[in-house]
């Protein structure tokens, strides 16, 4: 076996230009340096304190909110209520049910409800306290079940049975593909709810200027523009009359892929204080704000043939969704349409129940929807391969997409590196001679996962180009590429640049990258959904391109020949075949000298058959193209506490081209380490509504003293319609851990576990329940030596 | 009011005067204020450093109450102290090893406080001074509850006393420490046990101390394991002489971090593990003091 601590392999597409190089983040030196503002750094001058007043009850009626003796106080500007507002907002146009600060009703505990503008912390802190509440309370519903049960009662009055969304999907015949198949097996798991965990705290600043009734809002965000939009919708003002600015942001997976009611509240209390308004959250707040992966039951049967081929599959998913519906109906079907859309398979019958409940709202996270139903599906698959003595890689292979193909639920699938990297990692962990003869309390359990480069169809359907870039050249020579795509870490204008760079054979220096200010920068609908490399990176594909033949054309007339006849070279170009010669500053002067200031647009969407079927919420999983990923875990289990370690992951991920190899090796990783804290220890907890866990203390987020190395290779499938052939690489590498995880476990120890995450006392609570039963079972059986001890027994 | 006097006995005085909270290393004092003004008069020990080191003044070592984890884990001890070097690498992180102190995790008096169960161990006691006064009470009686201890609002605690152990010609003393925590480091601990076992020429086990955290609103001393355990010889087979009954005293909770019984359980392993450990290094011929 391989020997090296970390090593990182990539299979061999050579770079180009710009692209394929490892390339250090453009941003990453005023990171390094400390000097990257975030948004709780800013502004220099002085700005008010805003608070958030929250609800203390998990449901209830609202029967007052007075806020005159918190207005008497000295120093405080501003009280708002829900009244404030002028309208509700969700980040699906069809569910808006949530007002920034509750209205009517709370429906969980921690729930914004009333906001204050001071002159400092102190007075804040007065007027929070001054201000008096009357909410008589409603019983609470902290389960699905509780929620689902007949006669609970409704969070909201227009959802029946508490249900937000329910799900039925039918491809093909499912009975008949479980009557051919050689093993049905029908399991049920659990994973409980986790949170994003971002380091950065959440923070607004919003000023508002009276004069000229115009608002600026600088946020946290991964979704300018929506939260543009939702400023508007809420506080009732004109478009035009807002500026969003996103500055730099420390971390999002998804818990900022929707406006969130901290921006919204930070808005109304500057213009309710005419003034600027700083409102910085608390941890304990950041996890009340939430929005992550909801508690999820999966119960599924899989039919399988002796070859390991899938004929039939169904599911039935329940999400205890939290008290709003944010992403929530795009979450259940996720789970549906990327549950088996992995593999070819026979036949499909898929039930989702979005369900409400009085706890923080569940949301987007990394990996949307699909995490959960991946570690059923994979674990499954495992338990079906050592049924009929199957190797798991076998059944992988058994059931593999060859592309171009059309899955069941109408999903394109144009590239698929599956099969290159179960073999690269079936390789580097050394599977065929390691697997199950690592001795007890060590295993090694291997799983699969895809995800989508982008939703197909952006949330708000406008008819507009699903990504825009904006290219500036002027005197300068150097080029602006103006982009409203959100860099939260990624590595997103880094590899914007590196686009432009490549189709205009430049050095990097030329090119600055100006992002996410809506009165400078073009819309874009955000960083979620892995969208940006794919619909942004071919937005500035085109723009570089239409550059390009600006350029051209201005120095084929300037020389007199036909464009055609022009050698681009980057920082010259040449008449072919002779000496005659421009250098790139000529050749701009050249250009400019036609229309003065060169200013070019690239735009691109989704291919429409990339776009899903007609079925109802066929649009969710829909993508211009699928990420792959294969990940092998290997594990030691100390059977008498239950502490499950680490010790090493492969993992390869096609990622269609590896743009910036740095930074996509980066997010491989990163994806990787956070399906392993979902695995291991991170879950959020509740008492009567009140979490246990708002902290990274009890919070259980790995440290780096449980970080294994994780061993990246990346395949490239070159997908013929991402940019220069890339896809996805900040997600896909998630969904595989947890189930990976739960395979080695079993070959260490033998014992299937399907509940996450794998905590110390779950893990020792099976084990010990096993023991038990194994020794009824001996008893029963007459067995001598039954009673004998198990430490001595082992 | 905030105060950072130069000599104890200006800090003595301040105390007689009035009461002040002890500020030290601040790794519990600033946490527990996070979001509010430290509005409590304080008395900042921090230049006190005369109570700083560790120094074996023959009957006991001394552990100065302004000695942080880190000076422990680095500090030059026999092996009477790997239990307490080992808990002074695993408090909290790097930087919360640099700034605590041994003697703040003491009167903190948290039931997870790593330094209880190893410093119970050992026997350890506290002393006291007021102006004028001085004493010293063990630290069994020092810690009384969750957050209570036995020092007077006019006291300040100015050393960790720890008895020496392995007086007797050919005697030998060692200890050990283990942790369980739902991850490696900055977690508080869902159990702990720190053993001392000394042992005779003969390898008879004279004295011992073994103590549990975190399962109990005090850590706890196992005095019928230690009683069992009186005798023996350190084998490998000791281990097993660990019951359930001796832990019986404890009475573990259920909270966020874990199951009262997966703590009873764990805490039991830990036991068997910690004696296993020590008679392995005795089989190994690992030098003990």
């Amino acid at each position: 076996m391989r020997h090296e601590d970390v090593s990182l392999r990539r299979a061999p597409a050579p770079p180009t230009h710009s692209i394929g190089s490892r390339t250090p983040l453009v941003d990453g030196i005023e990171k390094v340096t400390g000097r990257a503002r975030y948004t709780a750094d800013l502004p220099l001058g002085p700005t008010l304190v805003g608070r958030i007043g929250r609800s203390p009850v998990a449901h209830g009626v609202i029967r007052r909110i007075d806020a005159t003796r918190a207005l008497a106080l000295p120093g405080v500007r501003a009280v708002i209520t829900g009244e404030d507002f002028a309208a509700p907002y969700g980040v699906i146009p069809i569910s808006q049910n949530e007002w920034p600060l509750a209205r009517g009703k709370v429906r969980y505990r921690g729930e914004p409800l009333f906001a204050v503008a001071a002159e400092d912390e102190a007075a804040a802190e007065a007027a929070l306290a001054a201000v008096a509440v009357d909410i008589e309370p409603l019983p609470a519903l902290f389960t699905a079940a509780e929620a689902r049960a007949p006669g609970a009662p409704l969070l909201h009055e227009n959802k029946p049975g508490n249900i937000e969304r329910e799900v039925e999907q039918d491809f093909g015949d499912v009975a008949a593909g479980f009557a051919a198949a050689d093993l049905v097996l029908e399991r049920r798991y659990e994973c409980a709810e986790v949170a994003h965990g971002q380091i950065e705290l959440n923070a607004t600043v919003a000023h508002w200027e009276p004069e000229r009734e115009r608002l600026t809002v600088h946020s946290v965000t991964q979704v300018p523009y929506y939260l543009h939009l939702t400023l508007a919708q809420t506080l009732g003002l004109d478009s035009s009359q807002i500026r969003v600015v996103k500055p730099f942001v420390g971390g999002g997976f998804g818990h900022r892929v929707e406006p969130l009611n901290f921006e919204m509240v930070a808005a109304a209390l500057a213009r309710a204080a005419s003034g600027a308004v700083k409102l910085e959250l608390t941890r304990e707040e950041g996890f009340l704000t939430h929005r992550g992966r909801p508690a999820t039951e999966t119960r599924l049967k899989i039919g399988m043939k002796r070859s390991g081929e899938i004929t039939a599959v169904d599911a039935e998913v329940v999400q205890r969704g939290g008290a709003y519906g944010g992403y929530g109906l795009v979450t259940i079907l996720y789970a549906g349409a990327l549950l088996h859309a992995l593999y070819k398979v026979g036949a499909v019958r898929y039930r989702g129940y979005r369900v409400y409940t009085n706890l923080p709202p569940c949301g987007a996270m990394r990996g949307h929807g699909a995490v959960n139903v991946r570690f059923a599906f994979e674990s499954l698959l495992d338990e079906m391969a050592a049924e009929l003595g199957l190797d798991p890689f076998v059944v992988r292979r058994a059931n593999l997409i060859e592309p171009p193909y059309r899955t069941l639920n109408d999903l394109q699938v144009n590239s698929c590196g599956l099969a290159q990297c179960l073999d690269a990692v079936e390789q580097a962990s050394g599977w065929r001679e390691r697997r199950g003869k690592l001795g007890r309390g060590r295993g090694l359990g291997m799983a699969c996962s895809h995800y989508v480069s982008g939703s197909a169809k952006p949330v708000h359907w406008s008819g507009e180009p699903h990504a825009v870039v904006n290219l500036k050249l002027d005197f300068d020579t150097g080029i602006t590429v103006l982009t409203g795509a959100s860099d939260i870490g990624q590595g997103s204008s880094t590899l914007l640049a590196q686009v432009v760079a490549e189709v205009l054979l430049l050095p990097m220096a030329r090119i600055r990258v100006v992002a996410t200010d809506s009165a400078l920068t073009p819309k874009d609908n955000g960083s979620y959904s892995s969208r940006v490399s794919f619909m942004v990176g071919n937005a500035a594909l085109r723009a570089a391109q239409g550059l390009k033949r600006v350029l051209v054309e201005a120095a084929a007339k300037r020389m007199e020949v036909e464009p055609d006849d022009i050698d681009w070279q980057g920082e010259s170009c040449c008449v072919a075949g002779t000496d005659r010669r421009m250098d790139f500053a000529q050749v701009v002067q050249a250009a400019l000298a036609d229309t003065g200031t060169l200013t070019v647009k690239g735009t691109w969407s989704t291919p429409p058959e990339t776009q899903g079927g007609k079925f109802r919420g066929a649009a969710v999983g829909s993508t211009a193209g699928f990420s792959y990923a294969a990940q092998v875990v290997e594990v030691s289990v100390d059977e008498d506490t239950g502490m499950v370690r680490v010790e090493r992951v492969w993992v390869a991920h096609d990622c269609g081209r590896a743009l910036n190899p740095l930074a996509v090796e980066g997010q491989v990783q990163g994806a990787v380490w956070m399906g392993m804290g979902q695995a291991l220890s991170e879950e959020t907890r509740y008492h009567a509504g009140l979490p246990l866990a708002a902290n990274f203390l009890d919070y259980r987020i790995p440290t780096i003293a449980e970080s294994p190395p994780i061993e990246v290779t990346l395949v490239e499938s070159m997908d013929p319609l991402g940019p220069f052939g890339a896809k996805e690489a900040s997600e896909g590498g998630l969904h595989a851990f947890p189930p990976a995880l739960a395979a080695a476990v079993c070959d260490a120890i033998g014992l299937r576990v399907r509940e996450l995450p794998l905590s110390p006392d779950r893990l020792l609570e099976a084990i010990q329940a096993r023991r038990r039963e194994e020794k009824l079972r001996a008893l029963r059986a007459g067995r001598p030596g039954a009673d004998v001890p198990e430490a001595e027994r082992r | 009011m905030y105060l950072r006097p130069a000599t104890v006995d200006e800090a003595l005085a301040a105390l007689a005067a009035r009461p002040l909270a002890v500020l030290a290393g601040g790794t519990d004092f600033y946490p527990a204020r996070v979001g509010r003004p430290v509005v409590e008069d304080v008395l900042d020990v921090s230049r006190l450093t005369e109570l700083r080191g560790i120094r074996d003044e023959g009957s006991h070592w001394r552990i100065g109450a302004l000695t942080t984890w880190s000076d422990v884990a680095r500090a030059d001890l026999p092996p009477l102290f790997r239990g307490l070097q080992q808990a002074a690498r695993e408090v909290g992180g790097r930087q919360i090893q640099n700034a605590g102190t041994v003697a703040g995790n003491l009167c903190n008096a948290s039931p997870a406080a790593d330094g209880a169960p190893p410093l119970m161990a050992l026997g350890a006691q506290v002393e006291l001074a007021r102006f004028g006064a001085r004493r010293t009470v063990p630290l069994s009686d020092f810690i009384l509850g969750n957050r209570r201890t036995a020092r007077g609002a006019d006291e300040l605690a100015t050393a960790i006393l720890v008895p020496a152990w392995a007086r007797q010609a050919g005697h030998s003393a060692r200890s050990a420490f283990l942790k369980l925590g739902a991850r490696r480091y900055l977690v508080i601990s869902i159990a702990m046990v720190a053993a001392t076992l000394e042992v005779s020429p003969t390898g008879k086990i004279t004295r011992c101390g073994i103590a549990v955290g975190a399962c109990s609103p005090v850590a706890k001393r196992l005095t019928a394991l230690e009683k069992r355990l009186l005798g023996e010889r350190l084998t490998a087979g000791i281990a097993a002489l660990a019951a359930p009954a001796h832990l019986a005293e404890l009475a573990p909770i259920d909270d966020v971090r874990a199951a009262a019984q997966y703590r009873r359980e764990a805490a039991l392993e830990l036991v068997r593990r910690a004696l296993a450990a020590l008679a392995a290094e005795a089989g190994a011929g690992r030098d003990w003091s």
